[in-house]
């Protein structure tokens, strides 16, 4: 259990899309439109657990009042309290899980199988045969809601109505693995006749064709790459750097396809989301890498850390960086070994700055120039991957058996 | 270079023309994909599937009877072999509890029936189980309708009382929704169960089911693919370390947990500390009988079907350990289950159907179990199925010849 497979979410969105698109390309009524697309989302959630469907069915309650409020008092004295605290209110369900890992997974779990009982009667019953689950797609639910408050704060954005806070939330291709999409992205994509209906028919298939070759053809076979961790002594140098190769690979494959699905399915339903991945391993320096990493995500870190914190400022931009990076770090575990991911990654990024400071960067390298660039760029990310999945002790033992010490 | 999908399409344009460029040609693109899937299960034709190389088949040897059920991994669920007119079919759907564990071979509750009804209407018998291991209430209704569907002579059901009207644990074959949408699909009744239990993808499946093979043999794709795929990886795994689940917590507690029912006894239901032997007696007191939990319904749709099958049907719940019903309370609870059942039983009555709602334990002396639910020795209960079915054949049919010999077969 707790091993949720995303593809068992992705077939049932797809089928789901055989029906919602054409019914969706009818109906021209904005507002009934958002609804449909709403329910679908909180349907596909309730088919993994009514538990899951019903906490996001609060979560997002509870940011339509908090980015209501936000809105409401960005004029007034109040304005920067209230928006904290929403933010502390917003981000806390996934700051405990990070922190407190088995209690919120064992509670979230108990209360809302209670909470599902209470509302739906007998019918509750099934939530008890559904698996035990995490709670999937907290983080991207977390850093959505969060950007519409930051939004509302900075007033960029006008609070959203009840229909509109339900469309976003509950949109149904990110509820799972993303992207971390923002309200304007999709906000009017939503208004009928916007996009045509072929180009988006043939750009999503593609896509999903993408992603599914990425998933199935790409990373399937690569999957039992990530035992070498657990078969230190067993194996040979050579073979350990092998698997740690095909350990890179498959982290970005298995997330790539992902995210292609992700995105080919919004563009089914004519809504035209960034892409989340661009050609990462093909770049040729670590701040490069980022910006083409999750890029959803670090767009995400971008504009609320980096940029406050002085990012775009000769003064305090390895600060700024370092935040920043450590921040993305964190948010896939608060543990030791993702912190010393973070310093990895700050050191490369702090680095790279430093060194454009002093040596403006090359032109446009032809394709084999960049080649040598581009294996160290995969090399210096895939020394780091072993961080995303190891526990603290285990980090002496894994390099050392890189090196050859064993 | 390509970047982007736009860059893709326009590939696709100059190069071929165009690709998916208008709503007629996903449909075209759809019926290419479903060509090359039926072609690639014309070509590449899974591994048959062997029945009898099933551990339970093995068991059974030449005894005429067999178990239909397949791995519980595998999404085709059982296999489906052509009736034999010269043969009374008797199909026998139950879990854990129609097996039993002898001294020196485990054996089966339809098999010492078999020993001791050889021939029905001057017909040898032939046992078709459907032993699901670890079922709940509703992988039986499921079991129910596929046996029905390849058209026995006969049914047995086997209940548990563990299970009947437990809301914990309502299901624990999901994986089988795929091979069941037809035959609950085709029992309107059962549609609002349906909308609860199953995806769309368990439809969609279902239906690519039924004209692709290549869908249908998934499991043994994947298998045989990951057996190349572990041919070809270089690296060597150790041996696999015993789980310590003692000093486990947490997560990594409940991801060694097998099913969701595990969690909910764990942290909500049977305290930690309960001794194993209390255990099932614990869970046979989680029974919901006021009428308020899903089970009535799924259990009302089962005896449905039953009562509008075309043939007799026999439901009958299974033995418990008398021992354990020395607790007043765990008495109780096998009374509050018995007397729920017979009235969902006159609730859903049938012509063919008998419904013995009294648990074996109260009808016959001298079982033995190796716990609560689960027998050792089950002599005066097979002498007991074989009285009552046959009575209930006779009585469905008078001209039916069923004759028990009692006390017969392997002990």
């Amino acid at each position: 259990m707790l091993s949720f497979d995303s593809f068992e979410f992705f077939a049932n969105l797809f089928v789901l899309l055989a029906v919602l698109v054409p019914v969706y390309r009818i109906v021209k009524n904005v507002l009934a439109r958002r609804l449909l697309l709403g329910l679908a989302g909180l349907y596909l959630l309730f088919l993994i657990a009514p538990r899951l469907a019903l906490f996001y069915v609060g979560f997002w309650l509870l940011v339509g009042l908090l980015q209501w409020a936000v809105g409401r008092s960005a004029e007034s004295r109040f304005a920067t309290p209230v928006f904290a605290l929403s933010a502390v209110a917003v981000l806390a369900p996934m700051v405990v899980w990070k922190i407190w890992t088995d209690t919120f997974v064992i509670h979230f779990n108990l209360w809302g199988d209670t909470a599902v009982r209470g509302f739906l009667g007998p019918w509750g019953d099934l939530d008890l045969a559904r698996d035990i689950i995490l709670p999937l797609g907290l983080s991207f639910s977390t850093f959505r809601g969060l950007d519409l408050l930051i939004k509302n704060y900075l007033g960029v954005l006008e609070p959203l109505r009840a229909d509109e806070v339900f469309f976003y939330g509950f949109f149904p291709p990110v509820q799972l693995i993303g992207p971390v999409i923002q309200y304007t992205e999709i906000k009017d994509g939503v208004r009928p006749g916007r996009t045509k209906l072929t180009e988006d028919l043939r750009e999503g298939l593609l896509l999903i064709v993408s992603g599914l070759f990425k998933i199935f053809v790409v990373s399937f076979p690569l999957q039992s790459s990530s035992d070498v961790f657990g078969a230190l002594d067993q194996n040979g140098l050579g073979v350990l750097w092998l698997e740690l190769l095909l350990f890179t690979l498959y982290f970005y494959f298995n997330f790539a396809g992902y995210s292609d699905l992700a995105v080919g399915a919004s563009r089914l339903l004519g809504f035209e989301i960034g892409r989340n991945f661009d050609w990462p391993y093909a770049k040729t320096n670590p701040q490069a890498f980022w910006n083409s990493w999750h890029i959803s995500l670090t767009g995400f870190f971008r504009r609320n850390v980096f940029v406050p914190f002085g990012g775009m400022r000769e003064r305090s931009q390895y600060r700024a960086i370092f935040l920043t990076i450590m921040a993305i770090a964190l948010w896939h575990d608060i543990s030791i070994p993702l912190v010393v991911f973070g310093l990895y990654h700050a050191a490369g990024l702090i680095g790279h700055r430093y060194l454009l400071t002093k040596r403006p960067p090359p032109a446009e390298e032809p394709f084999l120039r960049r080649l040598p660039k581009m294996a160290a760029m995969v090399g210096f990310f895939g020394l780091s991957l072993p961080l995303m999945v190891i526990k603290a002790n285990q980090i002496v033992p894994v390099y050392s058996h890189l090196v050859g010490v064993s | 270079m390509i970047r982007n999908v736009k860059d893709v399409t326009g590939l696709l344009d100059r190069r071929f023309g165009g690709a998916v460029g208008r709503p007629l040609s996903v449909l075209r693109t759809l019926v290419w994909v479903a060509v090359g899937l039926y072609l690639l299960g014309l070509l590449m034709p899974a591994p048959k599937v062997n029945l009898a190389g099933t551990h339970v088949n093995r068991a059974l040897k030449h005894l005429p009877a067999r178990d239909m059920m397949l791995d519980k991994n595998d999404p085709r669920g059982w296999k489906r072999l052509p009736p034999d007119p010269n043969k009374f079919t008797v199909a026998w759907v139950g879990g854990s509890t129609i097996q039993t564990v002898k001294p020196h071979h485990g054996g089966f509750v339809p098999v010492d029936f078999l020993h001791r009804v050889p021939t029905i209407d001057g017909k040898p018998v032939r046992v078709e189980m459907y032993l699901m291991e670890a079922s709940r209430i509703f992988d039986l209704y499921a079991a129910v309708a596929e046996a029905l569907a390849t058209k026995p002579d006969m049914l047995v059901l086997d209940l548990n009382p563990l299970w009947l009207f437990n809301p914990n644990a309502i299901q624990s074959w999901p994986n089988l929704n795929s091979v069941t949408v037809p035959n609950i699909a085709s029992d309107p009744g059962s549609w609002p169960l349906m909308a609860a239990l199953y995806s769309p993808s368990d439809v969609a499946l279902s239906l690519a089911n039924g004209h692709l093979s290549s869908i249908r043999d998934r499991w043994s794709y994947a298998q045989k693919l990951r057996a190349g795929i572990d041919k070809l990886t270089p690296l060597t795994e150790p041996p696999a370390a015993p789980v310590h689940q003692r000093s486990l917590h947490g997560v990594q507690l409940i991801a060694t947990m097998q099913e969701p029912l595990n969690f909910w006894n764990y942290y909500r239901l049977i305290p930690n500390d309960t001794p194993l032997a209390d255990r099932y007696p614990a869970m046979l007191r989680q029974a919901v009988t006021d009428g308020s939990a899903l089970n009535d319904q799924i259990t009302g749709q089962l005896l449905d079907m039953l009562a509008d099958a075309n043939i007799p049907t026999f439901a009958y719940l299974s033995a418990v350990d008398p021992t354990t019903l020395h607790n007043p309370a765990t008495d109780k609870a096998l009374r509050a289950v018995e007397d729920h059942l017979r009235s969902l039983a006159s609730d859903h009555a049938g012509r063919r159907l008998q419904v013995q709602w009294q648990s074996g334990t109260r009808l016959v002396h001298g079982l033995q179990f190796r716990d609560m639910v689960h027998m050792t020795y089950d002599v005066p209960m097979a002498d007991l199925l074989a009285t009552r079915i046959c009575a209930h054949l006779v009585d469905v049919d008078a001209r039916a010849s069923c004759v028990p010999k009692l006390g017969s077969g392997p002990r």
